[in-house]
């Protein structure tokens, strides 16, 4: 994808003007991202991001410069001009690599580029159909279609080498139902990393019907109770709530400088002993995974929390320098434009021993969270929300109700030990994460579960 | 890339009018930690948009390869598009036309990279000796950036225009014995004054150090005041409710109420490309449309939404100068570039002075998620202060504030005299801290 010789020429300017370190990540993205409404084309387009990244480290200091002119002019005077900034003279360092390798362990039949966009247009077309036709209450059905192949290529100067090709496709779809003035919506959104191969592993007209079910519920809805409550959260993408509870605390990134709730934790119990929690790069063809991570290491399954104790941060290459650990291949970044530092990945709680029958049954009064919409966290106070797209009351063990505009919000130290019941039914489903380095593609998952008490936020008082 | 030769292998392939949009921007980025330069970036790209009519269809594609051999992909890319596209309404590619305003000059420029990193290091110290119970200062960064624009097109519409701005983003972390609390904030700057260093940590350091043991207040309504940084933050998450595209599709409440009252006497809402001060600064949109400022909100009422072309077209309106793209991926849409409401006559202090009982709101989070921007129903995770007897009696935390924007705007009951505008981004939305009669507040 590059000439050798230029990422040689890239390495020796780093190590010349006093860098300990160089890393190159060259992207070539094929991209299709077309939204239609009421399936009609709206916006988006297809094209090509390309570009290059390149990182320097100074012990834990670093320098990133990123770039889509690879004349090799530019890229080498860039290179001079950002590490100036080091004031360091000469490192005595020899480089070694050979040829790339291709440590490919995902698989990809057709790949989305090589699909006319009518195709795609007409798969969007059954998803809306399917979403109309579920009532009279749907008036609007938006879908989103997206798909990638990002060619990487990275190199170092301790010798990674390698390609990786990450096929992904999804597609989005918001049905919004209207009753007596009110709009709400309902939103699914079913992805892989596969090519368009995936579409004939999936109904996408079930998953739009999914959709519009949940809008249609919702507007038929009242507003949620609020107040302390227990809250049982359902398999699935409920799994976000740990993402953002905990999942963000234990990146190196924000636990590197003591700043995270879970820093200097290790081995410690921080959570019930029902909770295990794993991130996991490598399970093949899902959404959250990669071949290798974007600082070219082979992804692993990373055990964060076992049965209750911390025993793992997902760490990239430099939070990795400055805690004196290795990476877990946890280094990710939306594109060249952006630094690589911890992310996620797959991230779930894994199946407990209850079944989600007991869950229910043994709760006398709560909120029973269907579908979380999103959310966020403050890694140094552990504080989070997320909103709730579907919600229903538990009242004398069951399911009751529906319940909309409510939000749950916590801490993240304190939710973990309030798990009080995990069940057997584990899914992971498909979402963005915003951060550092941008948006990246992740998993999130888990059984139905309980936390004791949780205060519900919502408009009636 | 050789446009001529873009255009010319397109009119071979049956492209009938064709348009290039061009950005190219370069930054430099710095982070400093604990007196040092932890980290530094430094980029310059250029990206490329091709929008053309085919079969009387409009067809987009992008790419950043800037090569001759990426000219077939572009077209093929555009002619797919086009061949799929259904619209009725089909832009037209705008005539030359001239552009009377001048491009804005970045000040920025004028102070050497050393001046610059030197700044930001004294706002670090500073941070640190505002209070020892400063813990971490954990972003301190300095952005600047520097992007032009260019459209050619085939009827023979050229523009340039080129604009700049730096933002620096203060975070720190506050602690008490076991109890850590942070503050943080993003502004725009345009000079490397003593006046927005002292505003920047007195706002990050304040807001940390008095969050300090924190705790959740019971359920209830409350009168609330949202802060300048607060309320521009949810009215930038709502502001896409003002645009023509959004009306268009049913997805905005506002549809069918220009001319109508939609909020309170007190609210002036402004929307002005060429401000001053603003993080982008635009002569023309990317349809090549001369921009201007305007009210969209007058005394409560709404006076226009904003348009681009096609809205425009649809509604037998002119464009506002509104046809903006979020990046070269997107297809033109509607965009606000500075959007603002506009100053009242009350400071903060006599704000919370007068009020009996209630919440002041300090900051607000997941903002992405906690609001429903079709239905305008909010509940977000707030921290802020208990207000008795028009003082300030304690932080709190662990809460959610809930209600309905459409509701909200009606009932503003106080303006301050302090507009702040909203994390640097697509809505860049400026607003002064302001009152509202009641939100539902969650708590213990």
């Amino acid at each position: 994808m590059l000439d050798k010789n230029i990422i040689e020429d890239i390495f020796n300017a780093v190590i010349s003007n006093g860098g300990d370190f160089g890393e190159i990540f060259l992207e070539d993205n094929y991209t299709t991202e077309i939204s239609t409404i009421g399936g009609h084309i709206e916006k988006g387009m297809s094209g090509r991001d390309f570009g290059i990244g390149i990182r320097i480290f100074d012990g834990l200091n670093s320098i990133y410069v990123y770039t889509n002119d690879l004349s090799k002019d530019n890229l080498i005077k860039m290179t001079i001009k950002a590490t100036m900034v080091l004031k360091k003279s000469k490192r005595d360092m020899v480089l070694k690599f050979d040829n790339p390798t291709r440590p490919y362990i995902h698989k990809f039949s057709i790949l989305p580029r090589n699909i006319e966009l009518s195709k795609k247009l007409e798969l969007m077309k059954i998803a809306t159909q399917g979403a109309k036709n579920y009532g009279r209450e749907i008036t609007q059905v938006q879908v989103n279609y997206i798909d990638q192949e990002q060619n990487v290529l990275i190199a170092n100067t301790e010798g990674v080498y390698v390609e990786d090709k990450r096929v992904r496709t999804r597609m989005l779809i918001m049905a919004v139902a209207e009753y007596g003035g009110q709009l709400e919506t309902g939103y699914v959104g079913p992805g892989a990393l596969m090519g368009f191969e995936f579409y004939d592993t999936i109904d996408i007209e079930e998953y739009a019907r999914e959709a519009a079910r949940i809008a249609k519920t919702m507007v038929y809805a009242d507003y949620s109770p609020v107040g302390v409550m227990p809250v049982v959260i359902d398999n699935g993408f409920g799994g976000l709530m740990f993402h953002e509870a905990c999942g963000h605390s234990l990146e190196a990134s924000s636990v590197a400088k003591g700043v995270s709730v879970f820093s200097n934790k290790l081995g410690q119990k921080i959570a019930s002993d029902v909770v295990t929690l794993i991130d996991d790069g490598s399970i093949p063809n899902f959404w959250g995974s990669l071949g290798v991570d974007d600082e070219g290491k082979k992804t692993q399954k990373n055990v964060l929390i076992e049965n209750g104790v911390l025993k793992s941060y997902m760490v990239d290459k430099l939070n990795g320098r400055r805690m004196g650990i290795e990476s877990t291949a946890s280094g990710r970044r939306q594109s060249y434009r952006f630094a690589p530092t911890s992310r996620m990945t797959n991230t779930y709680i894994d199946s407990g021993n209850n079944t989600k029958e007991e869950i229910i049954a043994n709760t006398e009064k709560g909120l029973f969270a269907k579908q979380i919409n999103a959310g966020s966290v403050n890694p140094a106070t552990g504080d989070f929300n997320f909103s709730l797209s579907e919600a229903y009351l538990i009242e004398n063990g069951k399911i009751t109700k529906p319940v909309k505009g409510a939000t749950l919000i916590g801490n993240g130290s304190k939710i973990l030990m309030d798990i009080d019941m995990v069940a057997n039914n584990l899914k992971i489903d498909q979402g963005y994460c915003f951060a550092s380095s941008g948006a990246i593609f992740i998993g999130a998952g888990q059984p139905t579960i309980r936390v004791k008490s949780m205060t519900v936020g919502g408009r009636e008082a | 890339m050789d446009i001529d030769k873009l255009f010319s292998r397109g009119k071979e392939l049956g492209i009938e009018e064709m348009e290039v949009y061009m950005a190219e921007k370069c930054s430099t980025k710095f982070k400093v930690y604990k007196g040092e330069l932890e980290n530094y970036n430094l980029s310059k790209e250029e990206v490329l948009s091709l929008r053309g009519i085919h079969n009387g269809k409009m067809g987009y594609s992008y790419t950043e390869r800037l090569a001759d051999d990426s000219i077939d992909d572009l077209l093929f890319n555009l002619i797919q598009y086009a061949e799929c596209n259904e619209r009725e309404h089909t832009e037209k590619l705008s005539a030359p036309v001239e552009i009377k305003r001048k491009s804005r000059i970045n000040r920025l420029k004028l102070y050497e990279e050393d001046r610059k990193i030197a700044f930001l290091k004294s706002i670090e110290e500073l941070a640190y000796s505002m209070d020892e119970r400063v813990y971490l200062v954990e972003d301190c960064d300095y952005e600047e950036y520097e992007r032009s624009i260019y459209i050619k097109n085939t009827k023979g519409l050229e523009l340039k225009d080129s604009y700049g701005a730096g933002i620096i983003n203060l975070s720190v972390v506050a602690k008490n014995g076991e109890d850590t609390q942070t503050g943080y904030i993003h502004r725009v700057i345009d000079d490397l004054s003593q006046e927005y260093k002292n505003d920047l940590i007195n706002e990050a350091v304040r807001d940390a150090i008095n969050m300090l043991d924190a705790c959740s207040i019971p359920s209830g309504d409350y009168k609330i005041i949202l802060r300048n940084n607060v309320a521009a933050n949810l009215f930038s998450t709502m502001c896409p409710v003002f645009l023509a595209d959004v009306i268009q599709e049913n997805l905005s409440l506002m549809k069918g109420k220009v001319g109508k009252k939609v909020g309170s006497d007190l609210l002036d809402i402004i929307e002005d490309p060429l401000m001053d001060k603003g993080f982008s600064y635009r002569t023309f949109d990317d349809e090549g449309t001369p921009t201007f400022t305007k009210y969209i909100v007058k005394n409560g009422v709404l006076k226009t939404v904003l348009h681009n072309n096609k809205t425009a077209e649809k509604e037998g309106v002119n464009s506002t100068g509104n046809g903006f793209r979020i990046s070269h991926k997107s297809s033109i849409g509607v965009l606000p570039i500075n959007m603002y409401i506009e100053k009242g006559s009350y400071s903060l202090e006599e704000m919370i002075m007068s009020l009996e009982k209630g919440l002041l709101i300090t900051d607000i989070q997941g903002l992405h998620a906690g609001i429903n921007t079709i239905s305008g129903d909010f509940s977000l995770y707030s921290n802020g202060f208990l207000i008795e007897h028009g003082k300030v009696i304690k932080p709190v935390n662990q809460i959610t504030i809930a209600g309905n924007f459409y509701d909200m705007i009606k009932e503003i009951q106080a303006l301050g005299d302090d507009v702040r505008f909203s994390t640097p981004g697509i809505y860049y939305f400026g607003s002064p801290s302001m009152m509202i009669d009641r939100l539902t507040v969650s708590g213990n």
